[in-house]
């Protein structure tokens, strides 16, 4: 009864999310999948005309779509783990707490207070083959000067280096807040007990924050499925199409060569992948969860 | 709180400005039409809009012009999606010649016949930029101006390396159309000869590195296509809707391979300096030779650098060609503010004041018939700096070709700049090509339909 009485409640609360939900989300993405459709006509200026499955036959049939398919699976096959893993083993070491800490903590999250597109700029500055930093750092240690972002075999790593820099700080503010939500009480029976670091990690933090995890998991794997900055301000897609993403690739259709359809279909299929990617995810992290 | 006292005075003061207000309603009216020009922010193009801006609203004080300007690349991308949005708040765009068809098929631009007389459309400008400007019939974009290009000589790195020059238009120097031909014809280098040099020139010093050569719009289609097209080859079919067998023929390979060369064999240009940052290189006096457009001579003379202009160089072996055409002005469709619009685009394209002024600030080649035939005439345009616009003259008439007419040259363009881009940075020319071409293809097809 009482359950019952509280569903209206919950749906009016709920009612200016969900109507955010539905204006700024799936209204775009319907006209987006309707757009997917059609072509702009070239007989009659302005008109847009239905060509039914044509601009998914014309960008399934394109070996570039296929390319930045595989470029946008292969960064987000490596940069999602090593980001997720990297802001877990930070987030548990600046939860430490000793002398200095503080210091250690501030540097960690500067990234945060860094916009990406400012930060592409800077790391553009630092990784430039003649004058970077980052080569005359090398030169250092005796390391010959690299071309990083001209390079067809090192640009899409050091895209993934740049946003793992900003991504890494960024999802470490979730972890730490699901840290501290774990009981004190329990590392201190777990000691008394004497249990070591590794087993506390691996028998109680990992475990409580399974839940934080999750979110931090389908998110970052959403926002680098749609990574965009560091191609459009560093490479555009290049060298030899290494960093051509699927997100990118669109934004070329649509607003370079001003071909919206063929832009749309591609935005489709990468939704498509994102909502894969993202049930696989849950459903993995939840048969965990049950067993 | 109001007090009862209070509130009237309140009232009367609140009254008081309204009325005001309401009576300065009309003039502020007229005052407010404002047209918005979306257009570039590279080089000295923005300072010259201002000063072209400030003219025209002295002589029309309804009109006031606001620019939202862009880098190159992002110009074009800013245009398609505030056009495609049929965004009323742009009134007047910067249009890349090549894209006038594009634009216009696609509902872009209004025509404006209407705002010309027959005589004006008939002789403002050389037939060719008004035929460029011209879609079905109907006068979509006006011409801006001109474009031509020149091999820039640093005088002073030429000394320092005890080279002598190649036969150039320097400091001091007088010029006539017929030395000017001359030099074009009989002095021009090749592009061998430019090499030889540049490999001499290309050193560290105690200045830090000098480079012996280097384009202004490194990798982009309206300065590389003089190689292909020096050795013969076309980019694209006459009909412009086929690239293979042109982009992937041996004489574009060939080309490439040069552009290749410079950069990863001889290594006398620069790797990773953007069109933006070229010319500053020169300036610097970090290139011996920079192949540029007539617009950099203002911006060369004002960074006193010690500088001759030397024809575009050509292949032994094949013909000289150079780079044309350049930016037309064009009304968008969707604007609310057209007869304001159309107004500033008449003064600016066509108007013997603004045009005037644009080419004296901008540089650049003029496209009016008028312009040219002063630059022809005036005793100033045979000094140095000014006798450069003699030879520009002479290009435009004997070496210019004008870029790929073809509805997909948005795509062309950038394909044909990332092609280069990686070829620059390593790619195998004769790999890069065919995959480019069979890529314009691509898209190419759907005109085809």
């Amino acid at each position: 009864m009482k359950l019952k009485g509280s569903v209206p409640a919950a749906f009016v609360l709920l009612l200016p999310a969900l109507i955010c939900l539905a204006v700024f989300r799936l209204y775009p993405i319907a006209l987006a999948a309707w757009g997917s459709f059609c072509q702009e006509s070239f007989e009659e200026a302005g008109r847009i005309i239905f060509v039914g499955l044509q601009n998914y036959a014309d960008v399934l049939g394109d070996p570039l779509f296929w390319k930045s398919l595989w470029v946008t699976l292969k960064l987000n096959a490596v940069i999602n783990p090593i980001q997720v893993v990297l802001a877990l083993l930070l987030t548990v070491m600046v939860n430490q707490r000793f002398r200095g800490i503080a210091f250690y903590r501030l540097l960690l999250f500067v990234p945060i207070g860094v916009s990406l597109p400012i930060a592409c700029v800077i790391w553009r500055l630092m990784l430039d083959p003649q004058s970077g930093l980052i080569n005359s750092l090398l030169g250092q240690i005796g390391i010959d000067k690299q071309r990083f972002l001209i390079d067809e075999h090192q640009a899409l790593w050091s895209v993934m280096a740049i946003a793992t820099w900003k991504g890494v700080s960024f999802w470490m503010i979730f972890l730490w807040a699901g840290l501290q939500a774990i009981p004190s009480e329990l590392y201190e029976a777990a000691r008394l007990d004497g249990a070591t670091a590794a087993t506390r990690f691996f028998y109680i933090t990992l475990p409580l924050l399974k839940r934080t995890l999750l979110f931090v998991l389908v998110t970052d794997t959403s926002v680098n499925f749609l990574l965009f900055v560091p191609m459009f301000l560093l490479t555009r897609g290049g060298p030899s199409y290494s960093t051509n993403v699927l997100m990118y690739e669109s934004y070329r259709s649509g607003f370079i060569y001003g071909e919206m359809g063929r832009a749309l279909a591609i935005m489709m299929v990468l939704i498509l992948l994102v909502s894969i990617t993202v049930v696989i995810q849950f459903y993995c992290l939840r048969q965990k969860e049950s067993s | 709180m109001l007090t009862r006292l209070a509130a009237p005075r309140c009232f009367c003061a609140l009254s008081a400005v309204a009325a005001v207000a309401f009576s300065l309603t009309p003039a502020l009216a007229v005052a407010a039409t404002t047209v918005r020009w979306l257009t570039l922010s590279e080089g000295n193009w923005v300072d010259s809009a201002k000063k072209i801006i400030a003219a025209f609203e002295a002589r029309n004080p309804d009109v006031t012009v606001a620019i939202d300007s862009y880098p190159f690349r992002q110009l074009f991308e800013a245009i398609e999606l505030r056009m495609k949005a049929q965004d009323p708040d742009v009134d007047l765009i910067s249009v890349d010649v090549p894209l006038v068809a594009s634009y216009s098929a696609r509902g872009y631009l209004a025509a404006l016949d209407e705002y010309f007389t027959p005589e004006e459309l008939e002789h403002t400008w050389v037939a060719a930029s008004r035929q460029a400007g011209t879609y079905q019939g109907k006068f979509m974009a006006a011409p801006q101006n001109n474009s031509t290009q020149f091999m820039y000589v640093n005088l002073s790195l030429f000394r320092e390396a005890g080279l002598t020059p190649p036969a150039c238009l320097t400091a001091g120097q007088t010029a006539t159309p017929a030395t000017v031909a001359t030099l074009a014809e009989k002095d021009r280098w090749t592009w061998e000869q430019v090499v030889d040099a540049a490999k001499k020139l290309t050193k560290t010093g105690p200045a830090g590195q000098v480079w012996g050569m280097e384009f202004h719009q490194v990798s982009r289609l309206y300065q590389l296509q003089a190689l292909g097209e020096s050795l013969g080859a076309r980019l694209v079919a006459d009909n412009g809707l086929k690239a293979t067998g042109y982009f992937d023929s041996e004489a574009w390979k060939k080309a490439a391979k040069w552009y290749w060369s410079l950069f990863n064999e001889w290594k006398v240009s620069p790797k990773g300096v953007s069109p933006e940052e070229s010319p500053n290189w020169f300036t610097d006096n970090k290139v011996a030779m920079f192949i540029g457009g007539e617009w950099h001579i203002p911006i060369f003379e004002k960074a006193g650098v010690n500088f001759g202009i030397a024809p575009h160089p050509y292949f032994a072996g094949g013909k000289p060609v150079t780079g044309t055409g350049s930016w037309h002005l064009g009304l968008n469709k969707a604007s609310r503010n057209k007869e304001a619009a159309a107004k500033f685009l008449h003064y600016i394209t066509a108007d013997e004041e603004g045009t005037r002024i644009w080419f004296e600030s901008q540089g650049q080649l003029p496209a009016t018939q008028k312009l040219l035939t002063a630059i022809e005439q005036a005793p100033r345009y045979a000094v140095f700096p000014e006798c450069a616009y003699l030879l520009g003259v002479y290009e435009a008439r004997h070496t210019a070709v004008p870029r790929p007419q073809t509805p997909g040259y948005l795509q062309l363009e950038d394909i044909f700049a990332s092609t280069f881009e990686d070829i620059r940075n390593g790619s195998d020319p004769n790999e890069a090509l065919p995959t480019a071409a069979r890529r314009v293809d691509r898209f190419l097809a759907q005109f085809r339909k």
